[in-house]
């Protein structure tokens, strides 16, 4: 059973393959936010590599976010559509929730996710669940100490911790939007 | 032979659109939803709201696509795509939909440009004859274009400033008018008269076209009328607006038939749905006993149908294919 992980939230594109709930590649590009001539190529390129085709699939689970817009936006409608058509469960995961889920025992806590400006914060009870809401904070209002600081994150754990996770409807599969849109200001 | 159908998409504004085109001429499945009245509350469409409307509605108007045509997405020949002009953030929900699906499937993914597409819906109920002369006009284009056959153009003449769809728009917000501002000035302008003398744009041989001079005409009259306390009968003053932007536009496509003798005159993009330009041009395309080809209203507006009608000259020549690296841009001309 192969599952994929799309990460595309922040200044990388990432993919995590699985098979039978174990990380078998990784591939992590650095795109410089040119998220859309970077991520199919990238998933076309750990599919190929692993000598499977998307069809193998047998689930998927999508980052949705926070982060840029646009970025997030590109993983997420990739994921979807595939689980659509592949007829495949689908599973969403917040960018903080990959640091929450990183640990073998989750630590009950505040975690963030960092911004080009700034940051996204969230607490979390020891069945890592989201205490209130995601919130986007500045760098001055910031202060490291008050967080769990993961630096690496643990794509086997995380796995893990989402088996207990319901997939959802692919059609219902969005990006969580924190920030404001600027326009609306 | 044998029979080509091409699924196409279109999210380059306010519409996720997809369609099933059959050989570029036959709409064998059409779904158009349209975000106008989420947009309409903040008086004009807001970029980042459109993007993520079409995130949330690109499956379900597959799904809705697949299930009222019962057609097997399996037997689609080809994916079309529009990746430019329009708004980023749409154009890449699009492109990344049409690209999962190319994938999949393993079927090439064909670019298309949306003015483009705008010429070929006149190519789905009638069929385009060459040469033609094709007049684009939209909120971001106003451009004149000679095609002597499918994909090849010559780019007569465009606008130096401004769009005319951005002239009405423009017009639009300073006469209080609400979103979506181009229809609206129309309709005020079908109970006024022309009593109002306004600048005419540029009054050359050229087959360019100039707005911003009839813009700020516009703009400063109506400031000026506030200050002196005058009233404004808005009716007049959009009709005198339409009369002077619309007359730009005839008289450069009479100039261009009494150059050259076309088969065809073609009208192109959101403008194109503006009623009084269509009869003000059908009486310069009588004069020279040419035919006037406008889609009608539901392949006028932005609709994936007619990039499915673009995309298939291009699947039969092989050309216009993307890779998965395919990019959005924002602004391209008609001929690029």
């Amino acid at each position: 059973m192969y599952s994929l992980l799309i990460d595309t939230h922040d200044s990388n594109v990432l993919f995590v393959l699985y098979k039978d709930s174990l990380v078998i590649d990784k591939l992590n590009i650095e795109s410089k936010m040119r998220h859309s001539e970077v991520t199919m190529p990238s998933l076309n390129e750990i599919i190929s590599r692993n000598h499977i085709t998307i069809k193998n699939l047998n689930e998927l689970i999508v980052v949705i976010g926070p982060g840029s817009f646009t970025g997030v936006r590109i993983g997420v409608v990739i994921a979807k559509t595939a689980a659509y058509l592949l007829n495949i469960p689908i599973k969403t995961i917040t960018s903080i929730d990959l640091k929450v889920f990183s640990n073998k025992k989750i630590i009950p806590g505040k975690y963030f996710a960092k911004e080009k400006n700034g940051y996204f914060i969230g607490e979390y009870d020891m069945s890592g669940k989201l205490i209130g809401e995601i919130k986007y904070i500045g760098k001055d209002e910031f202060n490291i100490d008050e967080y769990i600081n993961l630096d690496n994150m643990d794509y086997n754990q995380i796995y893990t911790h989402l088996k207990n996770q319901e997939p959802i409807n692919p059609h219902l599969v969005n990006p969580i939007y924190i920030k404001q849109i600027e326009a609306l200001k | 032979m044998k029979d080509i159908y091409i699924l196409a998409v279109e999210t380059s504004c306010d519409e996720t659109s997809l369609a099933i085109v059959k050989n570029g001429r036959e709409v064998v499945a059409l779904e158009v939803y349209t975000q106008m009245d989420t947009h309409a509350l903040y008086g004009g469409v807001v970029p980042e709201i459109a993007s993520r409307m079409h995130t949330e509605a690109i499956t379900l108007v597959l799904d809705s696509l697949l299930k009222k045509s019962s057609f097997d997405i399996n037997d689609i020949d080809a994916v079309a795509v529009t990746y430019a002009p329009g708004l980023m953030g749409g154009l890449l929900v699009g492109i990344e939909f049409a690209k999962t699906i190319s994938y999949i499937y393993n079927k090439p993914l064909i670019k298309v440009n949306h003015m483009v597409g705008h010429i070929y819906a006149n190519n789905i109920e009638n069929r385009l004859k060459f040469p033609l002369l094709a007049m684009v006009v939209s909120g971001g284009h106003t451009e004149l274009v000679e095609m002597n056959n499918d994909y090849d153009f010559k780019l007569l003449g465009s606008t130096m400033d401004d769009a005319i769809g951005e002239a009405y728009d423009k017009v639009a917000r300073i006469l209080n008018v609400p979103y979506p501002g181009g229809p609206n000035v129309e309709r005020l302008a079908r109970d006024g008269n022309v009593s109002y003398q306004l600048a005419k744009p540029v009054n050359d041989n050229t087959l360019n076209f100039s707005y911003s001079g009839l813009k700020s005409n516009v703009i400063n009259f109506v400031h000026n009328c506030h200050q002196r306390g005058e009233n404004i009968n808005i009716n007049d003053l959009a009709a005198s607006f339409q009369y002077y932007a619309v007359d730009e536009i005839t008289r450069k496509i009479d100039i261009a038939l009494s150059k050259k003798k076309y088969k065809m005159v073609v009208l192109a993009g959101g403008v194109s749905a503006n009623q009084y330009l269509r009869c003000e041009v059908e009486k310069v395309t009588s004069k020279y006993n040419v035919e006037l080809a406008v889609p009608r209203m539901l392949y006028c507006t932005d609709n994936a149908a007619m990039i499915g009608a673009a995309a298939y000259p291009l699947y039969v020549e092989n050309k216009g294919i993307a890779d998965l690296s395919l990019n959005a841009l924002s602004h391209i001309s008609t001929v690029e």
